[in-house]
Protein backbone atom coordinates (compact mmCIF):
# COMPACT_ATOMS: atom_id res chain seq x y z
CA UNK A 1 0.00 0.00 0.00
CA UNK A 2 0.96 3.30 -0.57
CA UNK A 3 1.47 5.76 2.61
CA UNK A 4 -1.46 4.36 4.07
CA UNK A 5 -0.24 3.62 7.48
CA UNK A 6 0.19 5.10 10.90
CA UNK A 7 -2.18 7.89 10.86
CA UNK A 8 -4.05 7.53 13.51
CA UNK A 9 -2.35 6.35 17.01
CA UNK A 10 -1.75 9.29 18.27
CA UNK A 11 -4.95 10.87 18.48
CA UNK A 12 -6.46 7.68 19.01
CA UNK A 13 -4.95 7.24 21.61
CA UNK A 14 -6.16 9.80 23.86
CA UNK A 15 -9.77 9.01 22.70
CA UNK A 16 -9.28 5.33 24.39
CA UNK A 17 -8.60 7.17 27.50
CA UNK A 18 -11.57 9.66 27.39
CA UNK A 19 -13.78 6.21 27.00
CA UNK A 20 -11.85 4.25 29.22
CA UNK A 21 -14.85 3.09 31.44
CA UNK A 22 -16.43 1.12 28.26
CA UNK A 23 -13.81 -1.60 29.34
CA UNK A 24 -11.17 -0.82 27.36
CA UNK A 25 -9.50 -4.39 26.97
CA UNK A 26 -12.63 -5.53 25.34
CA UNK A 27 -11.71 -6.15 22.05
CA UNK A 28 -12.82 -4.55 18.63
CA UNK A 29 -13.27 -6.04 15.00
CA UNK A 30 -13.38 -5.21 11.54
CA UNK A 31 -16.15 -6.31 9.63
CA UNK A 32 -16.16 -6.62 6.01
CA UNK A 33 -19.53 -5.94 4.10
CA UNK A 34 -21.05 -7.79 0.91
CA UNK A 35 -20.95 -5.70 -2.30
CA UNK A 36 -22.20 -6.07 -5.84
CA UNK A 37 -19.49 -4.60 -7.36
CA UNK A 38 -16.07 -6.23 -5.70
CA UNK A 39 -14.45 -10.12 -7.52
CA UNK A 40 -14.83 -12.71 -4.94
CA UNK A 41 -11.47 -13.51 -6.48
CA UNK A 42 -10.18 -9.90 -5.63
CA UNK A 43 -11.51 -10.06 -2.03
CA UNK A 44 -9.70 -12.86 -1.92
CA UNK A 45 -6.32 -11.63 -2.97
CA UNK A 46 -7.21 -8.72 -0.72
CA UNK A 47 -7.43 -10.56 2.74
CA UNK A 48 -4.45 -12.74 1.62
CA UNK A 49 -1.87 -9.46 0.70
CA UNK A 50 -3.53 -7.14 3.73
CA UNK A 51 -3.71 -9.89 6.76
CA UNK A 52 -0.73 -12.63 5.82
CA UNK A 53 -4.29 -15.29 5.58
CA UNK A 54 -3.93 -18.45 3.98
CA UNK A 55 -6.06 -18.77 0.71
CA UNK A 56 -7.87 -21.40 2.50
CA UNK A 57 -8.54 -18.76 5.31
CA UNK A 58 -8.98 -15.58 2.87
CA UNK A 59 -11.56 -17.90 0.82
CA UNK A 60 -14.03 -18.83 3.45
CA UNK A 61 -13.93 -15.02 4.92
CA UNK A 62 -14.64 -14.22 0.92
CA UNK A 63 -17.42 -16.56 1.22
CA UNK A 64 -18.94 -15.54 4.55
CA UNK A 65 -18.48 -12.06 2.84
CA UNK A 66 -20.60 -12.99 -0.11
CA UNK A 67 -22.98 -15.29 1.58
CA UNK A 68 -23.98 -13.95 4.66
CA UNK A 69 -23.36 -10.44 3.80
CA UNK A 70 -20.92 -9.74 5.86
CA UNK A 71 -17.84 -11.11 7.76
CA UNK A 72 -15.21 -10.43 11.15
CA UNK A 73 -12.07 -10.28 9.30
CA UNK A 74 -9.86 -9.12 12.36
CA UNK A 75 -10.09 -8.37 15.77
CA UNK A 76 -7.87 -6.42 18.72
CA UNK A 77 -7.15 -2.87 19.69
CA UNK A 78 -9.32 -0.17 18.58
CA UNK A 79 -6.29 1.19 16.82
CA UNK A 80 -5.29 -2.07 15.07
CA UNK A 81 -9.14 -2.03 13.85
CA UNK A 82 -9.15 1.16 12.88
CA UNK A 83 -5.75 0.82 10.85
CA UNK A 84 -6.83 -2.56 9.30
CA UNK A 85 -9.85 -0.37 8.35
CA UNK A 86 -7.84 2.21 6.75
CA UNK A 87 -5.97 -0.34 4.58
CA UNK A 88 -9.37 -2.11 3.53
CA UNK A 89 -10.59 0.90 2.28
CA UNK A 90 -7.42 1.59 -0.13
CA UNK A 91 -8.19 -1.32 -1.54
CA UNK A 92 -11.57 -0.75 -2.12
CA UNK A 93 -13.14 -2.85 -0.18
CA UNK A 94 -16.22 -1.89 2.22
CA UNK A 95 -15.20 -2.14 5.49
CA UNK A 96 -16.61 -0.82 9.29
CA UNK A 97 -15.08 -1.49 12.47
CA UNK A 98 -16.68 -1.71 16.28
CA UNK A 99 -16.85 -3.22 19.55
CA UNK A 100 -19.44 -6.02 19.81
CA UNK B 1 -6.31 -5.35 -23.79
CA UNK B 2 -5.31 -8.44 -25.70
CA UNK B 3 -3.40 -10.15 -23.33
CA UNK B 4 -2.57 -10.86 -19.12
CA UNK B 5 0.18 -13.10 -18.58
CA UNK B 6 3.27 -14.05 -15.95
CA UNK B 7 6.73 -13.79 -16.27
CA UNK B 8 9.99 -14.23 -13.76
CA UNK B 9 9.61 -11.47 -11.75
CA UNK B 10 5.76 -10.05 -12.18
CA UNK B 11 2.93 -9.66 -15.12
CA UNK B 12 3.28 -8.69 -18.37
CA UNK B 13 0.11 -7.08 -20.31
CA UNK B 14 -0.35 -6.02 -23.64
CA UNK B 15 -2.88 -3.35 -24.62
CA UNK B 16 -4.38 -1.95 -27.92
CA UNK B 17 -3.50 1.39 -28.27
CA UNK B 18 -7.35 2.62 -28.00
CA UNK B 19 -7.76 0.49 -24.91
CA UNK B 20 -4.70 1.98 -23.12
CA UNK B 21 -6.17 5.63 -24.40
CA UNK B 22 -9.72 4.43 -22.67
CA UNK B 23 -8.19 2.74 -19.37
CA UNK B 24 -6.10 5.83 -18.84
CA UNK B 25 -9.36 8.22 -19.17
CA UNK B 26 -11.18 6.66 -16.64
CA UNK B 27 -7.91 6.39 -14.43
CA UNK B 28 -7.24 10.02 -14.94
CA UNK B 29 -11.02 10.94 -13.86
CA UNK B 30 -10.83 8.51 -10.80
CA UNK B 31 -7.42 10.38 -9.78
CA UNK B 32 -8.92 13.94 -10.29
CA UNK B 33 -11.51 12.76 -8.91
CA UNK B 34 -10.19 11.35 -5.16
CA UNK B 35 -7.89 14.44 -5.37
CA UNK B 36 -10.44 17.23 -5.40
CA UNK B 37 -9.84 19.70 -2.31
CA UNK B 38 -6.24 18.30 -2.30
CA UNK B 39 -3.26 20.68 -2.48
CA UNK B 40 -0.85 19.63 -5.52
CA UNK B 41 1.91 17.43 -4.51
CA UNK B 42 4.92 19.44 -5.05
CA UNK B 43 3.31 23.12 -5.68
CA UNK B 44 4.59 26.07 -3.98
CA UNK B 45 1.87 28.16 -4.83
CA UNK B 46 -0.07 29.20 -2.19
CA UNK B 47 -2.97 29.90 -4.40
CA UNK B 48 -2.80 26.21 -5.31
CA UNK B 49 -2.23 24.71 -2.42
CA UNK B 50 -5.27 26.31 -0.71
CA UNK B 51 -7.64 25.51 -3.45
CA UNK B 52 -6.11 22.39 -4.97
CA UNK B 53 -6.56 21.01 -8.26
CA UNK B 54 -9.25 22.88 -10.35
CA UNK B 55 -10.07 25.22 -7.49
CA UNK B 56 -12.82 22.77 -6.65
CA UNK B 57 -12.45 24.69 -2.99
CA UNK B 58 -10.77 25.31 0.39
CA UNK B 59 -9.15 22.01 1.96
CA UNK B 60 -11.32 21.51 4.45
CA UNK B 61 -11.22 19.13 7.18
CA UNK B 62 -13.99 16.67 6.08
CA UNK B 63 -16.72 15.66 8.11
CA UNK B 64 -19.43 13.92 6.33
CA UNK B 65 -19.80 11.02 3.69
CA UNK B 66 -19.33 12.67 0.22
CA UNK B 67 -22.87 13.71 -1.59
CA UNK B 68 -21.88 11.94 -4.72
CA UNK B 69 -23.14 8.14 -4.62
CA UNK B 70 -19.34 7.35 -6.52
CA UNK B 71 -17.16 9.31 -4.30
CA UNK B 72 -18.56 8.21 -1.12
CA UNK B 73 -18.08 4.49 -2.01
CA UNK B 74 -14.64 5.42 -2.68
CA UNK B 75 -14.75 7.08 0.83
CA UNK B 76 -16.44 4.86 2.86
CA UNK B 77 -17.62 5.53 6.76
CA UNK B 78 -15.07 3.69 9.21
CA UNK B 79 -18.44 3.14 11.52
CA UNK B 80 -21.55 2.22 11.13
CA UNK B 81 -24.47 3.43 13.37
CA UNK B 82 -22.10 5.88 14.81
CA UNK B 83 -22.03 9.30 12.72
CA UNK B 84 -19.75 10.56 15.84
CA UNK B 85 -16.81 7.80 15.36
CA UNK B 86 -17.88 8.01 11.47
CA UNK B 87 -16.91 11.53 11.46
CA UNK B 88 -14.06 11.48 14.16
CA UNK B 89 -12.32 8.64 11.53
CA UNK B 90 -13.12 10.24 8.21
CA UNK B 91 -11.20 13.77 9.77
CA UNK B 92 -8.57 11.82 10.70
CA UNK B 93 -7.80 9.66 7.78
CA UNK B 94 -10.02 10.96 4.38
CA UNK B 95 -7.26 12.74 2.85
CA UNK B 96 -4.87 10.21 3.29
CA UNK B 97 -7.12 7.51 2.02
CA UNK B 98 -7.39 10.13 -0.94
CA UNK B 99 -3.67 10.49 -1.07
CA UNK B 100 -3.74 6.80 -1.73
CA UNK B 101 -6.36 6.55 -4.32
CA UNK B 102 -4.91 9.51 -6.42
CA UNK B 103 -1.23 8.22 -6.13
CA UNK B 104 -2.39 4.39 -7.09
CA UNK B 105 -4.27 6.12 -9.84
CA UNK B 106 -0.75 7.76 -10.95
CA UNK B 107 1.18 4.71 -10.58
CA UNK B 108 -1.07 3.39 -13.07
CA UNK B 109 -0.73 6.39 -15.70
CA UNK B 110 2.92 6.12 -15.42
CA UNK B 111 3.24 2.28 -16.22
CA UNK B 112 0.37 2.19 -18.89
CA UNK B 113 2.17 4.10 -21.99
CA UNK B 114 -0.49 6.35 -24.11
CA UNK B 115 0.09 4.14 -27.30
CA UNK B 116 -0.25 0.51 -25.94
CA UNK B 117 1.75 -1.93 -25.79
CA UNK B 118 3.49 -3.90 -23.50
CA UNK B 119 3.36 -3.15 -19.58
CA UNK B 120 5.59 -4.72 -17.27
CA UNK B 121 4.70 -5.05 -13.36
CA UNK B 122 6.55 -5.91 -10.43
CA UNK B 123 5.09 -6.89 -7.26
CA UNK B 124 3.95 -3.54 -5.76
CA UNK B 125 3.29 -1.61 -9.16
CA UNK B 126 0.82 -4.86 -9.78
CA UNK B 127 -1.10 -4.83 -6.22
CA UNK B 128 -1.34 -0.71 -7.55
CA UNK B 129 -3.07 -1.61 -10.79
CA UNK B 130 -5.46 -3.87 -9.00
CA UNK B 131 -6.80 -1.54 -6.39
CA UNK B 132 -6.75 1.60 -9.38
CA UNK B 133 -8.79 -0.94 -11.75
CA UNK B 134 -11.54 -2.14 -8.75
CA UNK B 135 -11.46 2.13 -8.14
CA UNK B 136 -12.58 2.56 -11.31
CA UNK B 137 -14.84 -0.41 -11.28
CA UNK B 138 -16.44 1.07 -7.96
CA UNK B 139 -17.47 4.43 -9.48
CA UNK B 140 -18.87 2.50 -12.58
CA UNK B 141 -20.73 0.27 -11.09
CA UNK B 142 -22.06 2.62 -8.41
CA UNK B 143 -22.94 4.96 -11.76
CA UNK B 144 -25.13 1.98 -13.47
CA UNK B 145 -26.09 0.20 -10.03
CA UNK B 146 -24.90 -2.90 -10.92
CA UNK B 147 -26.48 -6.17 -9.22
CA UNK B 148 -24.88 -9.38 -8.30
CA UNK B 149 -27.10 -10.88 -10.99
CA UNK B 150 -28.28 -8.12 -13.44
CA UNK B 151 -28.86 -9.34 -17.01
CA UNK B 152 -27.03 -6.96 -19.74
CA UNK B 153 -29.10 -3.78 -20.94
CA UNK B 154 -30.24 -3.93 -24.37
CA UNK B 155 -28.39 -2.97 -27.11
CA UNK B 156 -30.45 0.30 -27.33
CA UNK B 157 -30.41 1.19 -23.45
CA UNK B 158 -28.44 4.24 -23.00
CA UNK B 159 -26.84 2.22 -20.31
CA UNK B 160 -25.36 -0.30 -22.43
CA UNK B 161 -21.90 1.40 -23.45
CA UNK B 162 -21.16 2.10 -19.80
CA UNK B 163 -22.01 -1.85 -19.22
CA UNK B 164 -19.89 -2.64 -21.58
CA UNK B 165 -17.06 -0.75 -20.54
CA UNK B 166 -17.48 -1.78 -16.67
CA UNK B 167 -17.48 -5.56 -18.17
CA UNK B 168 -14.39 -4.75 -19.91
CA UNK B 169 -12.69 -3.45 -16.65
CA UNK B 170 -14.08 -6.69 -14.89
CA UNK B 171 -12.52 -9.33 -17.36
CA UNK B 172 -9.60 -7.13 -16.90
CA UNK B 173 -9.71 -6.96 -13.41
CA UNK B 174 -10.33 -10.72 -12.95
CA UNK B 175 -7.22 -11.88 -15.41
CA UNK B 176 -4.87 -9.78 -13.31
CA UNK B 177 -5.86 -11.32 -10.14
CA UNK B 178 -5.77 -15.05 -11.71
CA UNK B 179 -1.99 -13.81 -13.25
CA UNK B 180 -1.10 -12.22 -9.56
CA UNK B 181 -1.98 -15.31 -7.51
CA UNK B 182 -1.62 -17.97 -9.68
CA UNK B 183 -5.17 -19.45 -10.59
CA UNK B 184 -8.56 -19.25 -9.97
CA UNK B 185 -9.05 -18.72 -5.72
CA UNK B 186 -11.97 -21.60 -6.16
CA UNK B 187 -9.58 -24.53 -7.73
Amino acid sequence: MVGMAGTLAPQRTEQTEQNAWVDPDRPWITLVWNDPINLMSYVVYVFQDLFGYTREKATALMLDVHYKGRAVVSSGRREQMEHDVSRLHGAGLWATLQQP
Amino acid sequence: MDWVGRRAGGIVMRFDPADAQVLRELVVAVRDMVAGGLPIAGSTDPLELLLGPGGVGPVGVPDGQPVDPALARLLPDGYRDDPDSAGEFRRLTESSLRRHKSETAQRVLDTLPAAGGRVCLDGDTTRAWLSALNDVRLVIGTRLDVTEDMDAPEPDDPAAPGYELYRWLTLLQELLVEATVGGSPYD
